[in-house]
């Protein structure tokens, strides 16, 4: 085993938080590492094919204001612009009362790298597992990974939990919670193939009628009843979005058990496979459709959390209560998704933005671990509204900036190079 | 499981008046999309409650269950099921002895 690699700050989890964290910490002059599992980052933004970013803009009702209004300046706001400008992003586009981004998963993959290659202090982990977390007293003083069996240890001076399952808090022993009842997973596939022009309001529903009785006569099973469709802005894609009930034989859905885990993975692939060959059989839009990609990984919405200095509540969300200390805002409504039925949305008072206070992206008792994306301290209600991939990039900058700024402030080694514009 | 046809409906679920299938079709709807405004009516929007495919999905299964009949193909349009008055005046029409 090498000598452990010394940085200002170690980011866990190389989602769209971790991602916005770690670009925004190496952008503020600190010496960064960012560690993600998969071979390419994004997280639920790329590998588990969510296909659109919400939190981007403000509530609006249209009579009122008649075009969408960016909420969030900065990273977020980069990142937007530059889906859009390589074509990897349409939009916004309406749904209600909120506004959303249309992206493709590859795009952001690819954004992601370039976003990170830019960066000289940044250095990035893939296929890379955290193991184990060590402490000092109060404070993480460095962490191993795991590569394929290649075991590394970083040291650093602060270090930020975005791995969405508030994985380097618990390694690190810090206070951590979770909902008995967590909103539901989704399981996300791509259809190439398809004629999207056949598939127009009622077409869909003539979908949803087939579904039905395919159910009842038994040649598909009841979970398909949970599926989504969306075309994407690419021809003949379209994305199929199914909220799981418990496979059988789960009795209690917990993405932290390892056996649940398998159990979706493998459930959301078996209604899959014959929900398209039923589709194709019986619709002549899907006639030539086929599986153009299976998710990396099923979409969590929700699992642990870390217990912050403070603790964000719905009501902070919904009546628009001020912090002294805000560094993000949400603009996403309270979503709340516990069962696989759709979705119960509450709206914020006037639709106002939600204030996020930098006390619910630090531990409560490390000093040195920060947290950003959907495992930031928050309850189950209101991260219903926080784990939203555009807030997770709002979160993730702010994370990003005060680890940056806690490194400096201990004495860490700051790189030296010159900051500013090229 | 759903059962693999509707159950034959029961003599008590054969209203007959539109008035009665509206409120029981509320009762259906109310429990599926907790969006609805409190007091909606019979003309309220389904849609604009958060009423989507899946929930559709859902709704069927669950007419079909309580009414005892299969709603077919033709029927299931973007119209019929935008309102619960609508809905009604197509589960009364298909009720009706003939």
């Amino acid at each position: 085993m090498s000598a452990p690699e010394r940085y200002d700050v170690v980011v866990a989890g190389g989602g769209s938080a971790g991602l916005a964290a770690a670009v925004t910490a190496a952008r503020s002059g600190a010496r960064t590492l960012l560690i993600e599992r998969h071979g390419m980052l994004g997280g639920m933004t790329s590998a588990a094919l969510v296909h659109s970013i919400c939190g981007l803009y403000r509530l609006r009702d249209e009579a009122e204001t008649p075009e969408a209004v960016p909420v969030h300046e900065g990273f977020p706001a980069e990142v937007a612009q530059r889906l859009l400008a390589s074509g990897g992003a349409v939009g916004p586009v309406r749904i209600g009362r909120v506004d959303l981004l249309l992206h493709a998963p590859s795009a952001f993959a690819l954004l992601a790298d370039a976003l990170t290659a830019a960066e000289q202090r940044l250095t990035v982990r893939l296929h890379t597992e955290l193991i184990t977390a060590q402490r000092d007293d109060a404070a993480i003083r460095c962490v191993e990974t795991m590569t394929h069996g290649t075991r590394e240890t970083h040291e650093a001076a602060a270090f930020i939990d975005t791995t969405g399952d508030a994985a380097l808090a618990v390694l690190a022993g810090a206070a951590c919670e979770q909902a008995e009842v967590l909103q539901r997973p989704a399981y996300i596939f791509a259809l190439g193939g398809v004629e999207t022009a056949d598939l127009d309001g009622d077409g869909r529903l003539r979908i949803a009628r087939a579904l039905v009785g395919a159910v009842r006569g038994g040649r598909l099973s009841r979970g398909v009843l949970g599926a989504h469709f969306r075309a994407s802005h690419r021809p003949g894609e379209i994305y199929v979005t199914l909220d799981l009930e418990n496979p059988p034989g789960v009795s209690t859905y917990d993405p932290l058990d390892p056996a649940c885990l398998a159990a979706l993975e493998q459930y959301g692939r078996g209604l899959a496979g014959p929900l398209v060959a039923a589709l194709a059989e019986d619709f002549p839009a899907f006639r030539r459709a086929f599986i153009a990609a299976l998710p990396t990984r099923v979409g969590i919405r929700e699992s642990r959390r870390i217990v912050g200095e403070y603790t964000l509540q719905a009501s902070d969300l919904l009546e628009g209560r001020s912090f002294p200390d805000t560094v993000a805002l949400s603009t996403w409504p309270i979503e709340l998704r516990e069962e696989a039925t759709g979705p119960r949305l509450r709206f914020p008072a006037g639709l106002c933005p939600g204030e996020i206070p930098l006390r619910a992206l630090k531990s409560r008792d490390v000093a040195n671990l920060f947290t950003a994306g959907r495992c930031l301290s928050a309850s189950h209600e209101a991260q219903a509204a926080l784990r939203v991939i555009g807030t997770c990039l709002a979160t993730g900058e702010a994370a990003g900036k005060a680890a940056a700024a806690y490194a400096k402030s201990v004495g860490s080694r700051m790189a030296t190079t010159q900051t500013g514009p090229l | 499981m759903p059962s693999s046809s509707p159950a034959s409906p029961s003599p008590e679920f054969l209203p007959s008046a539109l008035a009665e299938l509206e409120s029981g079709l509320s009762v259906l709807i109310a429990e599926r999309l907790p969006e609805l405004p409190e007091g909606f009516t019979p003309d309220t929007n389904l849609y604009d409650a958060g009423l989507d495919s899946m929930g559709i999905m859902h709704l069927l299964l669950a007419i079909e269950d309580r009414y005892g009949i299969l709603i077919p193909e033709a029927d299931v349009s973007q119209k019929n099921f935008c309102t619960v008055g609508n809905l009604a005046a197509l589960l009364h029409a298909r009720l009706r002895p003939a």
